[in-house]
């Protein structure tokens, strides 16, 4: 019965968000992965991408960051997002009109800074459609 | 009496004055609405993110990122935060004043260099003979995220090249609208084992604040990518968010501090208007009770 995890959610200038979950998806630096409880200890840095929060009573939270942190405990995971924001809030005609314009810009080469912008803004897009969709996983 | 319609106009002025000090003051109470809850949706995360990074910090042993180092005694660097614009009470004066207390004792000796944020420090400061870092104004009128990192970004270069060898910061700490408390915050070197958390010296009151970091757990965390990476991306990270609040309380703190200095402004002007009335009516009386004189021992003449 306690082997829940409890998650909390923040990002500047965001409210902190928490709930009781059985399992959560993060799009880790080293690729997706799943806490359930027991998990190891792990810090990690977080890439643009869906957070599935799966709670206690069966429903399904999906959220989009483009980054951050996530520390990992046993009974306890701290997202600490650049940003993120709820599916459910995603307005997804904008989102879509982001990553047109990312890829617009991934087309033609311009300096590398900007590359590295445009693609890490056309995975942000990516991400909020499909939390919007709530896909992903 | 000749003064009546000095009297007059000395009462109408006041009381433009009064309908201004009172529209600055509604101006700046909705503006604190706002900033109160940036601050309150800025402090969380904040929050968070100290905790972790003082838990990591003790954990990590051995770990020697350069911005965990701690100071041999060298050059200590102080952000200043103030206000761009004035008419807000001692908000900037409590600073600058602690700031010139703070240097003379407790750096007593000590090679300072201070970084100013706001227009009314840069006045107030300049006259006094301080080794100047660089001076920031206008830091709410774009993106504070960015300015945080742009003050801040160059200091912690100079902290990891050996510069500097303590960063404090000084601000305005949000209490309540009615309450602001001067702080000294240590942003550098970030908590160690040995130095605890931050050293916050508090003038008014003792802050409610308790970081409980737990006594260092044997067990490490595994990091991804590696450790070094994380420690770097979040110890960065870590400082600009901190700078990122402390712009927030200090906004919300000017706001209250002016809706506070506006309200008793407004206030003695009511008082000021309410003598000079009294006095202008009594000079009225004056003047008509000689006009009676006048007339009554003119009629008794003839």
């Amino acid at each position: 019965m306690s082997e829940t995890i409890r998650v909390e959610i923040c990002a500047p200038e965001r409210l902190k968000l928490e709930f009781e979950a059985d399992e959560v998806l993060c799009p880790g630096e080293d690729g997706i992965f799943s806490v359930r409880y027991g998990h190891t200890l792990l810090l990690t840095s977080l890439l643009p991408g869906i957070i599935l929060i799966k709670d206690t009573k069966g429903e399904e939270h999906f959220y989009a960051t483009s980054g951050g942190f996530a520390e990992i405990e046993p009974d306890r995971v701290l997202i600490l997002a650049d940003t993120y924001e709820a599916g459910t809030d995603v307005d997804e005609e904008r989102a879509k009109q982001a990553e047109e314009r990312a890829q617009i810009r991934l087309r033609k080469p311009e300096s590398e800074t900007d590359m590295r912008r445009a693609e890490l803004s056309l995975y942000k897009a990516m991400a909020r459609i499909k939390a919007a969709r709530r896909g992903g996983y | 009496m000749a003064g009546l319609r000095d009297i007059k106009r000395r009462i109408d002025s006041v009381k433009s004055t009064q309908k201004i000090t009172r529209a600055m003051k509604m101006v700046a109470a909705s503006k604190l609405r706002r900033a109160q809850e940036a601050i309150m949706r800025a402090r969380p995360y904040a929050f968070e993110m100290k905790k972790l990074v003082s838990s990591i910090a003790v954990r990590a042993d051995g770990m020697t990122h350069p911005l965990l180092r701690a100071g041999k005694g060298g050059k200590v660097g102080i952000v200043v935060v103030t206000s761009d614009r004035g008419l807000c009470g001692g908000f900037n004066a409590n600073v600058v004043n602690n700031i010139v207390r703070t240097v003379n004792s407790r750096f007593a000796g000590r090679d300072v260099e201070i970084t100013i944020v706001g227009r009314k420090g840069v006045e107030q400061l300049k006259r006094r003979t301080m080794n100047v870092r660089a001076t920031f104004v206008g830091v709410h009128e774009g993106s504070v995220m960015r300015a945080a990192s742009y003050i801040i970004d160059d200091i912690v270069a100079d902290f990891k090249q050996g510069g500097t060898d303590e960063v404090y910061c000084a601000y305005n700490e949000f209490k309540s609208a009615v309450q602001q408390t001067v702080t000294l915050e240590r942003l550098l070197p970030l908590a160690s084992e040995e130095s605890e958390d931050t050293v916050v010296e508090k003038i008014e009151q003792e802050g409610a604040e308790d970081i409980s970091t737990e006594t260092a757990q044997p067990m490490d965390y595994i990091y991804e990518p590696d450790q070094e990476e994380v420690f770097e991306r979040l110890l960065v990270r870590h400082i600009r968010i901190q700078m990122h609040r402390i712009l927030f309380e200090s906004a919300a703190s000017e706001h209250g501090a002016r809706m506070t200095a506006m309200d008793a402004a407004t206030r003695n002007a009511g008082d000021v208007i309410e003598r000079l009335t009294l006095t202008y009516n009594r000079a009225r009386q004056d003047t008509i009770t000689k006009e009676l004189i006048e007339v009554v021992s003119g009629a008794e003449a003839l």
